[in-house]
This record gives C-alpha cells, sequence and structure tokens, in this order.
C-alpha cells in the first residue's frame, strides 16, 4: 500500500511536466515557410491553405493534427489528380523524415479550414498552429490572400 | 533592250505584288481557327440548366466562346484557382472579345450549391461567369457526354463531403462545337490562347 501511494504520488508529480511537454514545447526543429490561407467568396464555406515545412532536427516528426483559433475545423487533405481525375482524402497524420521538406500547394497537399473567421480580410494572418505526435506544437502566422490573385500552377500528380 | 526604268517599273510592281498576297495569305492563315483535334470530334453537345437567373442553354451562347467547367463551390482547391484563372484570362483580353467570351460553371453538387450562392460564387471572379446546376440525373447526362464524371466521396461526416470529379475546361466555340480542352491548371495566357483561336470561329 504504501509503495502503492508513492508510486502514485510520483507519477502525481510528473503529471504536471508531461503536461507542460505536451502541449506547450515549441517544436525548435521545425520551419514554416511560404504560409497562406486563400480569402473566398462569402458563400463558400471552406478554403485552403498551404505552407512548406521542413524538419531540421535529427528524428521523424509525426504531424497529428492542426488547429485555429479563428477557424471551426482544419484538416490535411490530399489532393491528387490522375487522368484528369481529382481526388481527395484525409490525411490522419504525416510523417516527416530528418532533413525532409514538406510543400504544401494547389493541387496537392492541403489544408482545409472550415469555418474561417468571416471578419478576415486578404492581408490579414490567420494563426495556425501544428500538433506532432511527441507533444510539440508550431504556431504560425499564413497571410489572407485573395485568390482571385492565386496564379500557381497545380503539380498535382 | 529593255530599258532602265521599265525594269525598275517590273520590280516595283513585282515588290507590290508579293506583299499584297504575301499579306492577304497571312492574314487568312492567322483568321482561322486550327482545327479541332480528332478526339474531340462528337463529344459535348448542348444542355439547359438553372441559374439564379433562370434557365441557361448552351445554344443561348451561339456567336460566343463558352468556358464550361464541373465543379462546386466547397471545392477548395481545384475549383478557385480555376475560376481565378479564367477571370484573369477574361481580363487580359479587350473589350469587344469580352462581350464574346462567357464561363459556365456547372455544379456538380447541386444539394449544397442554391442558386444564389453560385452566382455569388461566380460574379466573385468575373462577372461573365456563370453558375449553374441542375438535378442529379441531368447533370450525369451531360457529364458523361463531355466524357467526364463525378463522384461524392462521403467521409464520415455527411455535410463535408468532397466529389471527386473529371477536371477539365472545355472551351465551346461560336459554332457550339467543343473546339479544345484544357488543364484545370492551365495559366491565363494558355486560356487567352484558346479563346482567342476558338473566337475566329464564325457562326
Amino acid at each position: 500500500m504504501k509503495y502503492l501511494l508513492i508510486i502514485l504520488g510520483m507519477l502525481l508529480g510528473t503529471l504536471p511536466i508531461t503536461f507542460v511537454h505536451a502541449d506547450d514545447v515549441e517544436a525548435m526543429a521545425v520551419q514554416v515557410t511560404h504560409a497562406y490561407v486563400n480569402s473566398m467568396p462569402p458563400v463558400v464555406k471552406v478554403t485552403a491553405g498551404f505552407f512548406e515545412l521542413r524538419n531540421s532536427g535529427s528524428a521523424t516528426i509525426t504531424l497529428t493534427g492542426i488547429s485555429s483559433p479563428q477557424a471551426e475545423k482544419v484538416e490535411l487533405h490530399r489532393s491528387a489528380s490522375v487522368d484528369g481525375r481529382m481526388t481527395m482524402r484525409q490525411l490522419i497524420s504525416l510523417d516527416i523524415a530528418p532533413g525532409e521538406k514538406i510543400k504544401l500547394e494547389p493541387g496537392g497537399m492541403h489544408l482545409m479550414l472550415w469555418g474561417l473567421d468571416r471578419s478576415l480580410r486578404p492581408g490579414n494572418f490567420v494563426r495556425l498552429t501544428l500538433h506532432f505526435s511527441n507533444g510539440q506544437r508550431k504556431i504560425f502566422p499564413a497571410e489572407l490572400r485573395d485568390v482571385r490573385d492565386e496564379s500557381s500552377r497545380h503539380h498535382g500528380h | 533592250m529593255v530599258s532602265r526604268s521599265k525594269v525598275w517599273t517590273w520590280i516595283m510592281i513585282s515588290i507590290c505584288l508579293i506583299a499584297v498576297v504575301g499579306g492577304g495569305a497571312w492574314w487568312w492563315i492567322n483568321s482561322q481557327p486550327e482545327p479541332i483535334p480528332q478526339h474531340l470530334r462528337g463529344m459535348g453537345g448542348d444542355f439547359t440548366l438553372q441559374s439564379a437567373d433562370g434557365p441557361v442553354a448552351l445554344e443561348d451562347f451561339r456567336g460566343k466562346v463558352v468556358l464550361v467547367y464541373f465543379g462546386y463551390t466547397n471545392c477548395p482547391d481545384a475549383c478557385p484557382l480555376t475560376m481565378a484563372n479564367w477571370g484573369r484570362a477574361f481580363n487580359q483580353l479587350t473589350e469587344e472579345e469580352q462581350s464574346r467570351v462567357r464561363g459556365l460553371l456547372v455544379s456538380i453538387d447541386p444539394e449544397r450549391d442554391s442558386l444564389e450562392a453560385l452566382k455569388e460564387y461566380t460574379t466573385y471572379f468575373h462577372p461573365n461567369i456563370i453558375g449553374v446546376t441542375g438535378s442529379e440525373e441531368e447533370l450525369r447526362k451531360i457529364v458523361s457526354r463531355y466524357r467526364s464524371d463525378f463522384e461524392i466521396e462521403h467521409e464520415g461526416n455527411s455535410e463535408n463531403y468532397t466529389m471527386a470529379h473529371m477536371s477539365f475546361v472545355y472551351v465551346i466555340d461560336p459554332q457550339g462545337k467543343l473546339r479544345d480542352l484544357l488543364a484545370h491548371e492551365s495559366l491565363p495566357e494558355e486560356i487567352v490562347k484558346s479563346l482567342r483561336n476558338a473566337l475566329k470561329v464564325r457562326l
């Protein structure tokens, strides 16, 4: 019984630390660049976001979720165009090897954002948080861009 | 012996003739559209669907070049870029050319795309783009004539389903014939080139 209490006490004692590690550790080995979200006509409930992500650490990291305080829901999807047929699948998780660079771009992998804050205007920033399986996270701003100015060619094949 | 001035006269006449004939031939060649590729013949055809401003038939646009795309407003990736590229292409045309081109976004998602929402969506990209849709049965018939198809993909949540769809832009010439097929990611410059080629077709 005494041992059990000690073990329980030890476990409880580590809890706050575990929490800190689980939720508040910035993923230092992850660099995010070229982040933007498409601004859409008001009738559209969903929009797409893109960025480039590099894992400069020495271990593989696994992206397990994305969130934003300015959107109801954010998911990672992959579009593919096979013989002109466009399909889209949700990615539940994504492994990024050490040194690997992941590019989200039109026609390929992209973020889906539902219910984006209507008060945001092109030029404003959307705050995005990437959640990794090791408990780390990465917070970064993505510029809201008018989709009509978008001219990049799709690369999804 | 021919006089020197006479030789010069003939040379001048010859140069003028070559210029006129060459210029004429050049103008004629440029005014002719490229022929319809073999694989596009017999594909496509007229259809009538609903818009926020009443029924819209492809036939209504004889004399104009029409871009047709099968998409939907809640498509986050391919569709808005396609619409954005159409809008940019249209803006690169002269006013006279713009009066002779239209875009038709055929929504394959009538369940979620109301006619009003479609109108708001298309005019956001360009006033010359019209949003139309119909019943699923009507849409399936049209889509198969354009050798395209679509499929609703539910992913647990029934409200946030996505559609798998063929992603081509169809260029319909002023005679109502399918003249060109563009990849949906075609850049505005490529769209302008195809539109100008189709505009050469006389009604």
